[in-house]
């Protein structure tokens, strides 16, 4: 996995340029990473847990965390909408990695995984371009932020 | 429609609890790469010049002889120790113990030559436990500058100045 950092910056940066609700792409950007659980189960148990806690990072698995979490919120369709996103960011980041084994995307349908074996996880190259990235947009919306604001205040003006 | 929405969780609560327990019996069984490592250790001398990679432990490293011996931590742990040859690949570094991820061509019984071979730092692994602390506050604050947590209907609702 690429670090949590870089996975909420990635959908920080989606959910700027979409328009979508960011901190509900964020929190969809980690979903996956919900897994994760299996350190402290494994912990906590004294046994492997890992293979128990993998249908959550299959976007099948993910989904389904992102539908209960949904029903937390007033419009369920308006929240699944940002949260499948940023679950799509995820998958789309974790494909870049290269792990002796890959994800099982179509999980339970088929057991093969995937991945394009380009980075490794403990590479924080990826982390530099996310935070660069982030930096860039956040600039580039904060000028196009106050040109908007100088028009319409020009157009005010000479009405 | 509030019963409507628990039943909804349920039932998704429901299915995700029984792909887990899916998969936590069935892994072992259908996981390509554990059937593929089986297969080709169990049967070595019919997988002659087969690509593998496997994450494995280094037991003893020979740098004149530039050859490793390794045992593979790939569930279910109980594959034999396999000796690599390294060829020009540089050894310099690596010592008994450490972690290494492999990619070589299986040939004979038990042997391979590498042809890309990965130290495992423990720092670097820190280092993405460390990052991913870091998102944490961040992530927080994203999410409860838009939302509040309405305690009576157990439901997010948008923070004013947003609505």
């Amino acid at each position: 996995m690429p670090d949590w950092l870089t996975h909420s910056l990635i959908g920080w940066i989606t959910g700027k340029t979409i328009k979508l609700d960011i901190s509900l792409v964020v929190i969809g950007s980690l979903i996956p990473d919900i897994s994760k659980l299996y350190l402290v189960s494994a912990w906590l148990l004294q046994r492997r847990t890992e293979t128990f806690f993998l249908p959550i990072h299959t976007p099948i698995g993910a989904v389904l965390i992102a539908c209960v979490t949904a029903l937390f919120f007033q419009n369920m369709k308006k929240a699944l909408i940002p949260l499948g996103i940023g679950i799509a960011t995820h998958f789309i980041l974790d494909f870049f990695l290269l792990n002796v084994f890959g994800d099982p995307l179509l999980f339970p349908f088929s057991w093969d995984e995937w991945q394009l074996g380009l980075i490794r996880s403990d590479d924080y190259t990826m982390t530099i371009i996310a935070i660069v990235a982030a930096v860039v947009v956040y600039f580039l919306y904060f000028i196009y932020k106050k040109r908007k604001f100088i028009q319409n205040k020009n157009l005010r003006f000479f009405k | 429609m509030k019963h409507k929405r628990i039943i909804l969780g349920l039932f998704a609560i429901f299915l995700l609890i029984t792909l887990m327990l899916y998969c936590f019996q069935e892994y072992d069984k259908n996981n390509p790469h554990i059937k593929k490592y089986k297969l080709i250790f169990e049967n070595t001398e019919n997988y002659n010049n087969i690509e593998i990679s496997f994450h494995a432990k280094i037991i003893t490293v020979n740098k004149t002889n530039q050859t490793l011996h390794v045992s593979i931590q790939e569930e279910p742990y109980t594959y034999p120790i396999v000796q690599i040859n390294t060829g020009n690949l540089d050894i310099q570094n690596l010592k008994k113990g450490d972690l290494i991820d492999i990619i070589g061509i299986l040939h004979g019984k038990n042997q391979m030559t590498a042809t890309k071979i990965w130290l495992n730092e423990p720092w670097k692994t820190d280092l993405i436990y460390l990052r991913s602390l870091l998102a944490v506050p961040f992530v927080l604050y994203l999410f409860f500058r838009t939302w509040k947590f309405n305690t009576t209907a157990w439901r997010f609702e948008r923070r004013k100045k947003d609505a």
